[in-house]
Order: structure tokens, then C-alpha cells, then sequence
């Protein structure tokens, strides 16, 4: 049977437990009328992500149970996590103060599903996501990261991180997602619009590094170009393979182009359908290291400049 | 009178002992973060976790989550014939926790779940999501976020299996079926395995086992889909799908004797993969329709690879 002194010692080393030192709980939830003191439990949620975030294990989950915006500024992500709204309802965080909306440590694996990610407009932010390495995945989400005169993206991965997409919408600006350093990308089922740079861009601006996008049953319109790959370094790798996706009334649908020797890129469409570009259905330049294939089963028709400009290497499929 | 006064007291006394078990189950019962499993499991008042539920309801029932939380504390053991979902708007949690599954479905019912998630417990983490031999399970509209060395689903016996719209993320398999089983899956993801997504395991000799994967997509798994048998018959159908950034995207192998292993493959993707795009290994087939887009695989096939037509 304890002293009461030693019952008053524990009482008091309780109530000075630092918040870091509390159990942290599988899964935290954040509310449109939460507070930040709150446990984050589904009784008593909490506010804003960042408190989440100190309130969950790692490995996680953050639920947003109502419609609202949950940051105040970037997130730094430094847990593995998956962050969601539940059904019915969407999470906003927004790129504000010229930083970007959500920075995600190096090498952790995070899910985000549910979300929207808009600049705000009377105080503008940067990109909407960035990571380096580690893997991210982004579903039922929507990007709208649009200051005029600025190059920021959707999301920008500058590592070997891998980005997983799924049934998103990416709007407006200047890149939907952009890749380089050795990023790898799956994108399936999302749509992109407006995009005065490219919605999927793959860059190969690293030497010895492969970077990649691996583009499904999406859709693509307006802006310049809808998706491609671009070597700018000798010794960089840029991939992108394209299937079953739409390009529609924009500069150029698909595109693969070198600006040095010794840069490669190769871009692969299959199943697709080019109309309508103000330019041309596809573009193919560089120095003997750009390719791109087609598999000869693609729709490109209606394009203003015809359907290729740069030569189009036909591929049997498999 | 006195006579009829007594007896309707003996009557209400007997029903103050009737057992849980003895009442009037309920076609539909309700669970809410608001509830308490000493209710009724009604609308008005719901139960808390499920296996409350699951006591209250009829088999051949509903049980629906009126709003978003967690509704177990161990392994759930689905012993009627019941669906499973939270409403729409809303979903339902049921966590792997403590070393176990989180859901056992019993031999011969017929299972339904929808909008739910199924992850394990980061603080105290269980096994597989879902565990099942016999009967019929249909997962719809859910999520799976299994780590460790577990299954997300496990099917081992002649039961029939049907997901879709589901996502499988982090982990080690996705779906595992053996010993007679067939799944059927569409519309789904499967991201951060570290072994097998979709595994048709010939592992029972005497049987067959069947797995169809229609417009799914694979990113960073080891391997996308694998036929592997070293005893029972395989066939693996994969269509309208997408591989990328693995190690290898689709397998068919036989690893010892010679089973019926035949592994068909149309209108998909593989990219990126590290190892080979596709793989053949022993007697087993692997088909192509001619159709897909294998490109920028370190091998983009390996093994013997058989053309087959297009209806």
C-alpha cells in the first residue's frame, strides 16, 4: 500500500507529464470544433493537424471528422501517418505565407485521402506537398495551387521518394505533380487542368539519377502540356509511360524532349486519345536521346499542327 | 382474478430471467462512438463495439455504424450470416490489435462489409485483417492498413471472396487465397507491400484455386500478382491493370511437381520494375493477349511467355 506522500509524489508527477510523454494513441481526430488541449479522441477532438500529429503514434492515423481547414501554416509531417477526412466530408490545408502547405520528412511512408490543398488567395502560399524520399499516397483529393507568375506545384518531389495517385484533381498553376532527383510516380484515374507548365512533369535534372510517372486512365486539358518527360542534365533519366489517358484542348497532349547530350528521356503512350491541341498532338525534340513511343493504338486527330511534331518510334504491344 | 394476478406475475418474473440470448433479435442492430453495449442496439439506442451487435442481431442481418470510430477491443468473430457497414458518410473502424486478427469469419456464412477500415493498432499491433476459410465474404468500399508480417485477407478453403474498391496500404500481402479458394477483385489499390498484393497459392494439393484482378493498380509492392503452386491448380486472370515500381509485376510459377498453374494477362501496365516486368518459372503458364504495355523494366519478361487470343 503506497505512503500518501508517495501517492501525492505521483499525483504531481502526472499533472507534470510534458504532452510528448502522454500514451500516444492509434489514431487521433481533429474537428471544426476541436481544441488544440483537447486528447484528440473522438470525443474531444483536437483542432489543428500539427496537434494531431504530436497526439498520434507513429505509423497512425489522423481522422478529420467535419468540413473545414486544419492548418495554419506548413505541416511538417515527421511521423508515418495516414491523414484523412472521413466519408462525406473534406480536410483543407492550404499553402499560406509563401511556404508550402505540407513538408513531409525524409523516408516516412504517408497516406493522405479526403483533402484539399488550395493556395490562399489573400495570403499565398508556395507548393502544396513536398517530400524528398520516403512514399506518399493521395487519393479522392484535390490540388489547386495557382499564384500567377510563380512555378510552384501541386506536388514536387525532389528525391527518390515514391508518389502514389489516385482519383484526384489537380487545377490551375503552374505543375500538377512534379518529379526529379530519382522520384518515382504512379498516377491513376486523376484529372488535370490548366496547367501553364505541364500537369505531369518528369524531370531529369540529376546526373545518375532515374526519375519516372507511370500515368493511367486519366484525363488531361488546357493549359500547355498534359504530361512530360524533360532532360536537362547529361547523365539524368527521365521515363514516362501513358496509357489509356485523354488530352484535350491544350498546347501539345504528350511530350518528350532533351536540351543536352547525354540526357535521356523516353516517354511511351498506349490507348490514349490526343484532340484538339493548339500545336500538336505530341512533340518529340532533342538530340537523338529523346524517344517517344507509341504503340500505335492511340486516337490523335484534330490536333491544329498535326499529330506529332519530331519523330514517333511505333512499339508492338506485349 | 387472484389466480390471473398471480400468474402474470410468475410470467413477468420469468422474463426478468430470460437470458440475453432468449430475446427477440433484431433484423438491423445499430452501433455508435455515443453507444453502450448495454443497450438494445437500437437506432434510438445503439451498442457500442460489435460483438454486442453481432449477440442482438438475426442472422441473415445488418449491423450499421451510425458514425465514425472504432468499434472493437479484440478479435471479432462473425459467427451468423450478417453485413457489415457504416453509413454512408461515415466509417467504421475495426483494428488488429493484440496479437490476433481483427475479424474471424466462421466456416459457411455469408459476410458483407462496407466502409470500414481495418488497420492494425500502432501501439499494440495485431495480425491478419480479416481471416476466413469457407462461406462467401464481399468487401466493399474499405481500406486496409495491415503492417508487420500479416495478411490483410486470408482465404484458405473453398470460400468465395469479392473486393472491390478497396485499398490495401502497407504491409506485407494484400489478399492470400489457398486451398480451393476463389476472388474475385476490382477497382482497387495496393500500395507498400513488402511481399505478395494478390497471392493465388497452390499449396493444397487436389485443389484449385482461382483469382481474377480487373483494373487494380500496384505500386511499390514486391510482387503485384503471383501464381505460385507446388501441388494444387492455379489460374490467375489479371486485366485493365497497372504494375509499377516494384520488383516484379506478375508471376506464374510452379516450385515443385507439376500442377495446373495458368496465369492470363490483358489490357495492363508494368513499369518501372527492378527485377522483371513479368516472370515464368517451371511448368506454369503466363499468357499475354498481346495488349499490355510492358516498358522500362530492368528485364521486361522472364521466362517463356505463350500468346493468347482475343475473343
Amino acid at each position: 500500500m503506497p505512503s500518501l506522500l508517495s501517492r501525492i509524489v505521483l499525483v504531481l508527477a502526472c499533472a507534470l507529464l510534458p504532452p510528448g510523454a502522454h500514451a500516444q494513441a492509434f489514431r487521433a481526430y481533429i474537428a471544426s470544433y476541436g481544441v488544440d488541449t483537447n486528447p484528440c479522441t473522438v470525443a474531444a477532438p483536437c483542432r489543428l493537424l500539427p496537434a494531431a500529429l504530436a497526439a498520434v503514434h507513429d505509423g497512425g492515423e489522423i481522422w478529420m471528422l467535419d468540413s473545414a481547414n486544419f492548418n495554419s501554416g506548413t505541416v511538417n509531417v515527421t511521423k508515418n501517418v495516414k491523414i484523412l477526412a472521413i466519408p462525406g466530408q473534406i480536410g483543407s490545408v492550404a499553402p499560406v505565407a509563401a511556404n508550402p502547405a505540407m513538408v513531409i520528412a525524409p523516408g516516412l511512408t504517408v497516406s493522405l485521402r479526403n483533402m484539399t490543398v488550395m493556395t490562399n488567395a489573400n495570403n499565398p502560399g508556395t507548393d502544396g506537398i513536398r517530400m524528398t524520399t520516403g512514399s506518399l499516397s493521395v487519393e479522392d483529393s484535390v490540388f489547386e495551387v495557382n499564384v500567377p507568375g510563380q512555378f510552384y506545384s501541386g506536388i514536387l518531389v525532389t528525391g527518390t521518394g515514391v508518389l502514389s495517385v489516385h482519383g484526384s484533381v489537380f487545377r490551375n498553376g503552374a505543375y500538377g505533380v512534379f518529379l526529379q532527383g530519382g522520384a518515382q510516380a504512379d498516377i491513376w484515374a486523376s484529372r488535370f487542368f490548366n496547367f501553364q507548365q505541364a500537369g505531369v512533369y518528369v524531370f531529369g535534372s540529376v546526373a545518375g539519377t532515374t526519375s519516372s510517372a507511370n500515368v493511367r486512365d486519366s484525363s488531361f486539358s488546357g493549359g500547355a502540356v498534359g504530361a512530360m518527360a524533360e532532360g536537362q542534365v547529361s547523365g539524368s533519366i527521365a521515363r514516362l509511360a501513358v496509357t489509356g489517358c485523354s488530352f484535350s484542348n491544350a498546347q501539345y497532349g504528350v511530350a518528350s524532349q532533351t536540351s543536352v547530350s547525354g540526357a535521356v528521356t523516353t516517354v511511351t503512350v498506349a490507348s490514349s486519345t490526343i484532340t484538339y491541341m493548339s500545336q500538336s498532338g505530341v512533340f518529340n525534340l532533342g538530340a537523338g536521346t529523346s524517344t517517344l513511343e507509341s504503340q500505335g493504338n492511340n486516337t490523335v486527330r484534330g490536333n491544329v499542327f498535326g499529330p506529332n511534331n519530331g519523330s514517333v518510334t511505333t512499339i508492338s504491344g506485349f | 382474478m387472484k389466480r390471473f394476478a398471480g400468474a402474470a406475475s410468475l410470467f413477468a418474473a420469468a422474463s426478468l430471467m430470460l437470458p440475453l440470448a432468449a430475446h427477440a433479435l433484431s433484423f438491423r442492430t445499430y452501433l455508435a462512438s455515443y453507444g453502450n453495449d448495454g443497450n438494445p442496439c437500437t437506432v434510438a439506442a445503439p451498442c457500442r463495439l460489435i460483438p454486442a451487435a453481432l449477440a442482438q442481431v438475426l442472422d441473415g442481418g445488418e449491423i450499421w455504424m451510425l458514425d465514425s470510430a472504432n468499434f472493437n477491443g479484440g478479435t471479432v468473430v462473425i459467427n451468423k450470416s450478417v453485413s457489415i457497414l457504416a453509413i454512408p458518410g461515415q466509417i467504421g473502424s475495426i483494428a488488429a490489435v493484440g496479437s490476433v486478427p481483427a475479424i474471424v469469419v466462421s466456416p459457411g456464412m455469408t459476410v458483407l462489409l462496407r466502409n470500414v477500415s481495418i488497420a492494425t493498432n500502432a501501439n499494440n499491433p495485431g495480425t491478419d485483417g480479416i481471416q476466413m476459410t469457407t462461406g462467401s465474404l464481399v468487401v466493399e468500399d474499405s481500406a486496409f492498413g495491415i503492417g508487420g508480417a500479416a495478411r490483410a485477407i486470408d482465404l484458405t478453403g473453398l470460400g468465395s471472396l469479392a473486393v472491390t474498391n478497396v485499398s490495401f496500404h502497407d504491409g506485407t500481402q494484400g489478399i492470400h487465397v489457398a486451398g480451393g479458394g476463389t476472388a474475385t477483385i476490382a477497382n482497387s489499390t495496393f500500395l507498400n507491400l513488402t511481399d505478395v498484393a494478390v497471392y493465388a497459392d497452390g499449396s493444397v494439393a487436389s485443389t484449385t484455386t482461382e483469382v481474377s484482378v480487373s483494373n487494380c493498380r500496384f505500386g511499390s509492392v514486391n510482387i503485384g500478382a503471383l501464381a505460385s503452386s507446388a501441388g494444387g491448380a492455379l489460374r490467375l486472370f489479371v486485366t485493365g491493370s497497372s504494375f509499377s515500381g516494384g520488383m516484379y509485376g506478375i508471376g506464374s510459377q510452379v516450385t515443385a511437381g507439376s500442377p495446373v498453374v495458368v496465369t492470363t494477362v490483358g489490357t495492363s501496365s508494368i513499369f518501372n520494375m527492378s527485377i522483371a516486368g513479368m516472370f515464368q518459372a517451371g511448368t506454369a503458364v503466363l499468357e499475354t493477349q498481346n495488349n499490355n504495355l510492358v516498358r522500362g523494366n530492368a528485364l521486361n519478361s522472364s521466362g517463356t511467355l505463350a500468346l493468347s487470343g482475343s475473343l
